[in-house]
């Protein structure tokens, strides 16, 4: 069962993920994520990964294809203190330096 | 030698709770908790796949089957199996795709986490067996 939650905040789009980002978590706010951050009120976007615990190639798929889509329209994304097994994950993919990583909100200037 | 089997509808859901199942019963024998992540990940890709590709339609006839082989203190066996489309060994690519690209990362991600990967064909029933070898202080108990 996916827990994440979405706040907005001064052009800011928070997903509070949950412990698993998943083939079975992600159809849950994939969409909501992707239509939200459509919004030419948000410039950033934080996917806060400090809960989460597992990572699957469908929720890689889904960081990269936001990640992307917000890069073309000139907005930021960042991933908020993943775990040492996200981080190992994305490592394995070689996608940990494809992805900018911070590990506090006030990093973001 | 231990020998466990677990059923399940390939579908999102059914297909992740497999995994996780499988490592309840693996926690039994191993300690590292990294292995048990690398099979996590393994398992929940590898049925993944067979809940996106094997079958036509979803349905709850549909069928997914993963054999666990524990051989304490040497190496652990994973048989996911369905009655599907199965894969073909020559479209198989265990390359990783470009950072862009939104999928085509599973097969890369086991084939980097396990030691062996082999496609078996009996009949209608296509497996993919995954052998991954565990060191012997790695292991809750050595038999």
């Amino acid at each position: 069962m996916a827990d994440e939650r979405i706040i907005i905040s001064d052009g800011i789009l928070t997903l509070q993920c949950g412990e698993e980002i998943t083939i079975e978590t992600i159809h849950e706010f994939k969409e909501e994520v992707e239509e939200k951050s459509n919004s030419s009120e948000i410039t950033t976007v934080i996917a806060n990964l400090s809960e989460a615990r597992f990572l699957d190639s469908s929720g890689i798929g889904f960081l990269v294809s936001l990640n992307s889509r917000l890069k073309r329209n000139d907005k930021r994304m960042f991933l908020l203190r993943p775990s040492e097994h996200i981080c190992k994950t994305l490592e394995l993919v070689r996608l940990i330096s494809f992805f900018t990583i911070i590990q506090d909100e006030r990093e973001i200037v | 030698m231990h020998k466990f089997v677990l059923e399940a509808v390939p579908n999102p859901e059914e297909s992740r709770e497999i995994a996780r199942q499988a490592i309840l019963i693996l926690k039994n024998f191993i300690s590292d908790e990294n292995i048990l992540h690398d099979i996590d990940l393994v398992l929940t890709e590898a049925c993944s796949n067979v809940a996106r590709h094997a079958y036509d339609n979803r349905a709850d006839c549909n069928r997914l089957e993963l054999n666990i082989t524990v051989v304490p203190p040497e190496y652990i066996v994973l048989e996911i199996a369905d009655w599907g489309r199965g894969l073909c060994s020559e479209s198989i690519d265990f390359t990783m795709p470009s950072p862009e690209a939104v999928g085509g990362r599973g097969m890369f991600i086991m084939s980097k986490l396990m030691d062996n990967f082999e496609l078996i064909k009996e009949d209608n029933k296509n497996i993919i067996k995954l052998t991954r070898k565990v060191q012997e202080d790695q292991w809750l108990t050595k038999e």
